[in-house]
C-alpha cells in the first residue's frame, strides 16, 4: 500500500480495553506516548499514526536506501539536501542529494514498482543508463544497459544469500553488506526526510553533528520522547 | 478525536490551552507535542506541571525535552526530588538525553533507590552525560558492584568513555578504557573497552606528538 508521507496525529476515539490476559496495551503501546484503546490500532490499523509508523517515506525508505547507498558507494554517510516535492495526497517525493553531488529520488512507486520489478523498488540511474531491480528480483534496464546484464536469482535464493552472507560474517569476523553503520546512515537519510516533508521546506543537513542547518523546528523534531519507563 | 487548529497555534495559546481545566487529554497531549517542537519556552511551567500525570507524563517530557533552555534542566532536576517509579524513570531518561551535568549530584542519589528500574536508569543517565565527573563516579561504584548492577555500570562508563572521547578528550577517555579492560570488569563490558583501546591506538585519525 501507498502509505501518504504524512501521518496522521489524530486518536481514535478510546474504547473498552480488552481483558488483561487478551491484550497488555501498556505492553503494546510501548515507548510510544499513551493514547486511549481502540480494536484498529492492534489490528494492524497502527500504521499512518503518527506516534507509530513515519508514513510511506519511512515504510518504503527503510527497505530501499540502504540499496542506494551500496550501490552508489555512500554507506558511510547521509545527503546533506532534502527538497520535499508534492503534498500528502497524490504522487511526492523528496529529493536529497549528497555532498559528492550524488541525487537520491525518494518518490511513490506503486506497491509493484512503476516497472513490475516488485515492492521496494529501486532505480540506479549513471551517465550510460539506467537499471531497476526490486523484490521480484526482476530487473529491468535501459537499452544501453541490457547488454551488460547477467541472470539474476529467484527471490528466495536472493533471501538466502543474504542470510548465509550474515552468518559467514558472524563466523569470520567481516562485516556484512547489510551492516548496523549502513542501516543507521539509511534510517537517518529517511527521518531526515521525513522531517523535510513534514516542515514543507528545504532542509540542508550537517552529516557530522547530525543536525539540520537550517531550521531550529527540524532539529527538536529528531528526537522524541520515550514513554517512560522505556529508555535507551 | 482531531489534532486540527492545535497544530498552528503561538505559544501563548498553548499555554492557555495546557492551563486550561477544561481541555481535554487529547488536546493537552497535542498542545505538548506543538509546544516542543514549536520551541515554546513559555510553556515550560505548564508542561512541568503535567510531569507527575500518569498519562501525559511523556507528553510533557515530548514538549520539554527538545526546548533549547537552562529553565528545562532546572525543571527536571526539580521533578527528580517529587516524582516516584515510572515518571521518576522517564524524567531521568530525559535528562540523561539533555546530558544535563548539574544533576550528577541527585542522580548519585538514584544510583543506590532500592527500585532497581529507578537506580538503573540513574546509572545510564551519569554515563550519558559523560563528564570526567561521571567517570570518577562509575569507577568509583563499580568495585563494591555485583550481578546485573555491575554490568549497568560497566556499560554506562563504555557510554561515558564515548561521550568523553566525542567531546575531544582522549586521555580522559582511555584512562576510563584502561580501568574497564580490568579484570573485575563483567567480561562483555571488558572486551569492548579493550576493542576500543585498540581501535584508538591504531587509528590513523589520532593526534600524533610533534617530531
Amino acid at each position: 500500500m501507498n502509505w501518504p508521507p504524512l501521518p496522521s496525529r489524530d486518536w481514535l476515539e478510546g474504547q473498552e480495553l480488552p481483558p488483561a490476559g487478551v491484550l497488555d496495551w501498556d505492553r503494546w503501546l510501548g515507548p510510544a506516548p499513551w493514547r486511549p484503546y481502540h480494536p484498529t490500532y492492534v489490528q494492524g490499523g497502527w500504521r499512518n499514526y503518527y506516534d507509530f509508523h513515519g508514513g510511506g517515506i519511512l515504510e518504503w525508505g527503510s527497505h530501499t536506501v540502504d540499496l542506494c547507498h551500496w550501490a552508489a558507494g555512500l554507506d558511510d554517510t547521509q545527503p546533506v539536501e532534502y527538497e520535499p516535492v508534492g503534498g500528502n495526497t497524490g504522487p511526492y517525493s523528496v529529493e536529497c542529494r549528497y555532498a559528492n553531488g550524488v541525487r537520491l529520488v525518494m518518490r511513490d512507486n506503486a506497491w509493484d514498482g512503476a516497472l513490475d520489478t516488485g515492492s521496494c523498488s529501486f532505480r540506479i540511474e549513471g551517465d550510460k543508463g539506467w537499471v531497476e531491480t526490486g523484490d521480484k528480483t526482476r530487473i529491468a534496464a535501459s537499452e544501453s544497459i541490457k547488454p551488460l546484464l547477467r541472470p539474476t536469482e529467484p527471490a528466495p535464493v536472493a533471501l538466502e544469500n543474504h542470510m548465509r552472507e550474515f552468518i559467514t560474517c558472524v563466523r569470520t569476523r567481516q562485516t556484512p553488506s547489510a551492516n548496523a553503520a549502513a542501516a543507521a546512515n539509511s534510517h537517518v537519510t529517511c527521518h531526515a526526510a521525513f522531517i523535510a516533508f513534514q516542515r514543507g521546506k528545504k532542509l540542508t543537513w550537517s552529516v557530522e553533528n547530525r543536525e539540520f542547518t537550517n531550521d531550529d523546528i527540524a532539529n527538536r523534531m529528531r528526537s522524541r520522547a520515550l514513554r517512560e519507563p522505556w529508555r535507551i | 478525536m482531531k489534532e486540527g487548529a492545535i497544530a498552528k497555534l503561538a505559544g501563548p495559546a498553548l499555554v492557555q490551552l495546557l492551563n486550561d481545566p477544561t481541555a481535554s487529554e487529547f488536546q493537552k497531549a497535542k498542545a505538548c507535542q506543538r509546544a516542543g517542537e514549536l520551541g515554546a519556552v513559555e510553556a515550560i511551567p505548564a508542561l512541568a506541571r503535567l510531569l507527575g500525570d500518569e498519562k501525559l507524563g511523556s507528553y510533557a517530557r515530548y514538549g520539554l525535552e527538545p526546548l533549547f533552555s537552562p529553565a528545562v534542566d532546572e525543571t527536571l532536576r526539580g521533578a527528580l526530588g517529587k516524582l516516584k517509579g515510572n515518571l521518576l524513570i522517564g524524567v531521568i531518561g530525559s535528562i540523561s538525553k539533555r546530558r544535563d551535568a548539574l544533576a550528577l549530584a541527585p542522580l548519585t542519589k538514584l544510583m543506590q533507590d532500592p527500585n532497581t528500574g529507578i537506580a538503573e536508569a540513574a546509572v545510564a543517565a551519569v554515563g550519558s552525560i559523560g563528564s570526567a565527573e561521571s567517570a570518577r563516579l562509575l569507577q568509583s561504584a563499580l568495585p563494591k558492584a555485583t550481578g546485573r548492577m555491575q554490568m549497568q555500570l560497566a556499560d554506562a562508563a563504555l557510554v561515558c568513555a564515548e561521550q568523553l572521547l566525542a567531546a575531544g578528550k582522549r586521555d580522559q577517555a582511555l584512562e576510563l578504557y584502561a580501568f574497564l579492560s580490568g579484570p573485575k570488569i563483567p567480561r562483555a563490558a571488558r572486551l569492548g573497552a579493550m576493542s576500543a583501546i585498540v581501535r584508538e591506538e591504531t587509528s590513523t585519525k589520532r593526534p600524533r606528538p610533534a617530531i
